[in-house]
């Protein structure tokens, strides 16, 4: 870490049960090494599965050619054991090298987009996509750009422009206005125009203030993930 | 003539005269040469003495067809090489410059690499093109796949893919809603669960539904399995279908920017439709290999030359130039002085990777017989046979007319190492061996091969007949080595004292050595000698000083041999008579030197069958030849004094306190006349010795060795004192060889040392005994007091006793 950067405690990675997402946890790990902050990886939406699992009737179409298994709660913890144990595999390849410390929770919020709008100062979030179902890749390069999202009105705003100025001074920035804490001045064409902006980016990585993503994500979410690039939230 | 006649006309009678000094050495009157000094001499066009070699080596040369190979035979020091070389460079400078040959990798079968044969000089152009071609291609990929083009249509295909995905799952998402049903991702999949207001239904709540309720939700849930393992189904050919896109999008982007590389290389080389092939096939495995090639372009990161370190990774485009002619002129001349069957063949190396012998083409390194390709290779064939499998790769190589680079150890199945099979080059090429002759009789005599490989034979003279024309010739070899050595020039004193000891060198006055070794080496010590005296010029003491010098390096053994009869050791008799008893006279040869020694033939006769038993070959000491001149002796005895009746004789004949193996029939005359005396009871001048073979009419032959044998004598009188008495019998045929040292010349001169020329053992028979040898009257009975009368008589005596010793019927009589 360099002098006169934002001071981070912990990265915080959110992955779902579509499993280790190895360019977010490889992307959290880089963070976590760059700030010497610690990675606290969240493993979500558990209680749902949970549920469902209970159900009588319940089972699952795996991707597998859509081979249908029938599932109970035992099946269901079984499953969700051996994913964390993928995750852990996969960060401990990530981490080890660079000697990050670094934590698994499996945590049960199916609220965790709200969650992750209240400000815990010292932290960033990193937000997965599930992969495409088509495997497509997306076109590799170098040159992809960090693109922060500023929002001058919130302290989140300031803080992820902070954020993404440490990761590249030359970072892209694109000012939105509004913010969820003052719904009075929503800017409801904000996150269109920004998916826009971003289309023609393709950035690697966005910036956002998490308060901004919190009241967005319904439509940021599907779109970001078709852009395939690292989602850091900066509360 | 008649038998008869013959038995009793020997050339002479009476015994001859001792040869005059003058004729003990064929010496080089310095007078007689029309020089100062060599430096006058102008170089010898030409090479003296080898007209037969020249012509055989001239045909060689020139013979276009299969076979016509050489093989330069003579000994060593001959200037066969030298010669060779000059002829040879001379033959290749007119000769159009061969081939360059590379190998390349083979992209269908890696480990028979292709042979590429380009025109002279290119081998080293496509190398470094193709060296440039992969840091081009590595920087270009890189470039194209992260070019704004290429990634728009990446993205587009990747947007399109994931909005089908996305709106396949979301549509089925959004119908499940409509049923109150949430569609869910699982570690493994999905699953359907009933929802309320979001909120996913716990088996309670779904047990508190109305049975109603919850069977339409069963029922929805189970149409949307049926919906979503339908969607499932589909995600194969999505996947396909997306890597189908992708391909070839990076097919379309990768053979555009590769085919702008090739396009020059293609151009350049248009006249050769091997290497256009060559660069076929390696765009064939760029294009197919494109994303691994610009992912090293991309992770070569900076340095001085990031796309060059990557390049070197992609070994299997480069090009092995395993022949360059671009500096050559001229076909080429290989001298292989180290003909390994590696040296000769070339070899596969390998690296080590991880504890694994590898290779690929890159490792195969020339040999000698590719490098000489289209030209002359030039071998030791001694050092060839010496070195296992060579001999029998060259034959293969020669016979094919190809050459395969084979690794030895797989042609012997010892290692079972990851090894090649590179394609064989054809070879036009002609070989020329440098032997000796026995080697080249043994190779005619065993290899069947040989003969039909090594048509042409340059046999190299050792010799040149000696006259007024040639000694000129000499005079003028003399003079090229002088100034090719860098030496001071030699005065006509010194070049007739060099051209005496050629004479000598090859033991005949009349003819003088080739061996252009010998005549260097002597050349630079008669110089070293005049360097230490300060002389400009090298004159005969000069000469003289190195040949002394040589000697004496050498002469350790002859001074003990010499020493041991000095002291009566070894027991040599120069003074008074005695009975059945001779000095011949033997050589030893210690490598470059030979020197001669007495030794003391006794012989012993009595009664017995007719044999001469040879001691020697009874103990298995004398060889063939030398028993066969014994046998001769028998039979001269029989034809000459016993024809009619049983020759009943029994001798013995020894070298007395010789313990080592004899050989050779020079003797054979000593012997005869050491039998001569025992049968006649007629003592012989020790004082005199005897050389010579005799046949079975008593003539004196040849001998070799002629000079040492005289001078071994001499040396072991003149330390006895020399008292005139003392001499050496010689074949008369032997005169022309006589080249003797000056010391025992001048001895003769005074009459204190005297050599006798003989034809006829009884001559010799004569010269020892004091006794004339006597002429048979008709009917072969010889005179009663000459020696051959002596010994007729005491062969009827001996016979006489045997009769009378088979008339008293003894059970051994006639054995």
């Amino acid at each position: 870490m360099q002098a006169n950067e934002p001071a981070l405690r912990r990265v915080l990675l959110a992955l779902d049960a579509a499993g280790p997402s190895p360019s977010a946890i490889s992307f959290a790990v880089k963070l976590a090494a760059r700030f010497d902050a610690d990675l606290d990886t969240m493993l979500l939406t558990q209680a749902e599965l949970a549920r469902a699992a209970a159900l009588p009737f319940a089972s699952e179409i795996s991707l597998l050619a859509g081979l249908e298994r029938r599932l109970d709660s035992a099946v269901m913890q079984r499953s969700l054991e051996s994913l964390a144990q993928r995750v852990r595999t996969t960060i401990t390849e990530a981490a080890g090298p660079v000697r990050v410390r670094w934590s698994l929770h499996l945590a049960a919020w199916p609220d965790w987009e709200q969650r992750l709008a209240v400000p815990t100062a010292g932290s960033l979030f990193v937000l997965s996509h599930p992969p495409a179902h088509t495997g497509s890749r997306y076109p590799p390069g170098q040159d992809r750009a960090i693109v922060c999202v500023v929002d001058h009105d919130t302290s989140s705003g300031q803080a992820a422009l902070e954020i993404a100025t440490a990761l590249d001074p030359e970072a892209t920035l694109v000012p939105v206005t509004g913010s969820a804490v003052d719904p009075g001045a929503r800017d409801d064409r904000g996150p269109d125009r920004l998916l826009a902006r971003l289309e023609r980016l393709r950035p690697a990585t966005v910036v956002l203030p998490s308060s901004w993503y919190a009241a967005h994500a319904s439509r940021l979410r599907p779109a970001l993930a078709r852009l395939d690039c690292n989602l850091l939230l900066v509360p | 003539m008649s038998d008869q006649q013959h038995r009793g006309d020997p050339s002479s009678s009476t015994p001859p005269e001792p040869l005059t000094p003058d004729a003990l050495s064929h010496a080089c009157d310095p007078d007689g040469l029309d020089f100062e000094h060599t430096g006058e001499l102008a170089d010898l066009d030409g090479v003296l003495g080898q007209e037969r070699a020249l012509e055989a080596l001239s045909f060689g040369i020139g013979m276009p067809h299969d076979g016509f190979n050489l093989f330069v035979l003579g000994s060593t020091g001959l200037g066969r090489r030298t010669l060779v070389n000059r002829l040879l460079r001379q033959a290749a400078a007119g000769r159009d410059v061969p081939s360059d040959w590379c190998y390349v990798n083979d992209f269908d079968a890696p480990h028979r690499p292709k042979a590429l044969r380009l025109p002279p000089g290119r081998g080293q152009e496509l190398r470094r093109d193709m060296q440039q071609l992969a840091e081009d291609v590595i920087t270009a990929l890189a470039a194209a796949f992260q070019s704004d083009a290429y990634r728009t249509q990446a993205q587009q295909i990747h947007d399109e893919m994931q909005q089908r995905d996305e709106e396949a799952f979301g549509a089925l998402r959004e119908k499940a809603e409509t049923r109150g049903v949430a569609l869910l991702r699982t570690p493994g999949g999905y699953t359907l669960a009933p929802s309320r207001d979001g909120e996913i239904l716990d088996a309670e709540e779904f047990g508190k539904l109305p049975k109603k309720e919850q069977k339409a939700i069963e029922s929805a849930i189970d149409e949307l399995k049926e919906d979503l393992r339908q969607l499932v189904a589909q995600i194969p050919r999505w996947q396909r279908e997306a890597r189908e896109r992708h391909k070839q999008l990076d097919l379309q982007v990768s053979g555009t920017t590769l085919d702008q590389q090739f396009e020059e290389l293609y151009r350049k080389y248009h006249d050769l439709p091997q290497v256009l092939r060559f660069l076929d096939s390696v765009r064939q495995d760029l294009l197919e290999n494109a994303e691994q090639i610009r992912s090293l372009g991309e992770d070569s990161g900076s340095g001085p030359n990031p796309a060059g370190q990557a390049a070197r990774q992609l070994t299997r485009y480069q090009v092995n130039v395993l022949v360059d002619h671009s500096r050559s002129s001229g076909a080429p001349v290989f001298h292989e002085d180290n003909p390994t069957y590696q040296n000769l063949v070339g070899r596969v190396e390998h690296t080590v990777e991880q504890g694994t012998l590898v290779t690929d083409f890159t490792l195969i390194k020339a040999g000698a017989l590719v490098r000489a390709n289209g030209g002359f290779l030039l071998i030791e064939a001694e050092h060839l046979l010496r070195h296992p499998f060579a001999w029998e790769a060259l034959k293969r190589a020669l016979r094919g007319r190809e050459l395969r680079v084979e690794s030895l150890e797989t042609m012997l199945s010892i290692a079972s190492t990851t090894t090649l099979e590179p394609e064989p080059i054809p070879l036009d090429l002609k070989v020329v061996l440098v032997g000796g002759r026995w080697l080249y009789y043994l190779l005619q005599r065993y290899d069947p091969e040989f003969a039909r490989l090594f048509k042409v034979a340059a046999d190299f003279s050792e010799d040149i007949h000696r006259d007024e024309h040639t000694t000129g010739h000499f005079a003028r070899v003399i003079a090229m080595q002088q100034r090719s050595g860098g030496l001071r020039p030699f005065d006509r004193t010194a070049v007739a004292r060099v051209i005496d000891q050629a004479a000598r060198y090859v033991e005949d006055g009349e003819r003088l050595s080739l061996h252009m070794g010998f005549l260097a080496d002597l050349l630079r010590e008669a110089d070293y000698h005049a360097g230490q005296d300060d002389a400009s010029r090298v004159d005969a003491s000069h000469v003289e000083r190195a040949i002394d010098a040589g000697i004496r390096r050498l002469s350790r053994i002859r001074e003990q041999v010499h020493e041991a009869i000095r002291r009566g050791i070894q027991r040599i008799e120069v003074e008074g008579k005695r009975v059945a008893q001779v000095n011949g006279l033997s050589v030893i040869s210690l490598g470059e030197f030979s020197f001669g020694r007495p030794v003391r033939i006794t012989a012993t006769a009595r009664l017995g069958s007719g044999k001469v038993i040879d001691i020697e070959r009874e103990v298995e000491l004398g060889g063939a030849i030398h028993s066969k001149g014994v046998l001769i002796l028998s039979s001269y005895l029989g034809w000459r004094f016993s024809t009619g009746q049983p020759l009943s004789l029994a001798a013995s004949l020894t070298f007395e306190q010789s313990y080592g193996p004899v050989e050779g029939d020079s003797a054979s005359a000593a012997e005869l006349c050491a039998l001569l005396s025992a049968l006649a009871d007629a003592p012989l001048h020790q004082s005199l010795a005897v050389t010579g073979s005799v046949d079975q009419h008593g003539l004196v032959q040849a001998i070799g060795g002629i000079n040492e044998k005289i001078e071994g004598f001499f040396d072991v009188c003149a330390a006895r004192g020399l008292d005139g008495s003392q001499g050496v019998i010689v074949p008369a045929s032997n005169r022309p060889h006589l080249m003797l040292r000056r010391d025992v010349i001048e001895a003769a001169r005074k009459g204190r040392f005297r050599i006798f020329a003989v034809n006829h053992v009884d001559e010799a028979g004569a010269l020892l005994s004091g006794l004339p040898a006597g002429k048979p009257d008709p009917e072969g009975h010889w005179p009663e007091q000459s020696l051959n009368g002596r010994v007729q008589a005491r062969l009827a005596e001996l016979a006489r006793q045997r009769q009378a010793y088979a008339d008293r019927g003894s059970p051994h009589a006639g054995e």
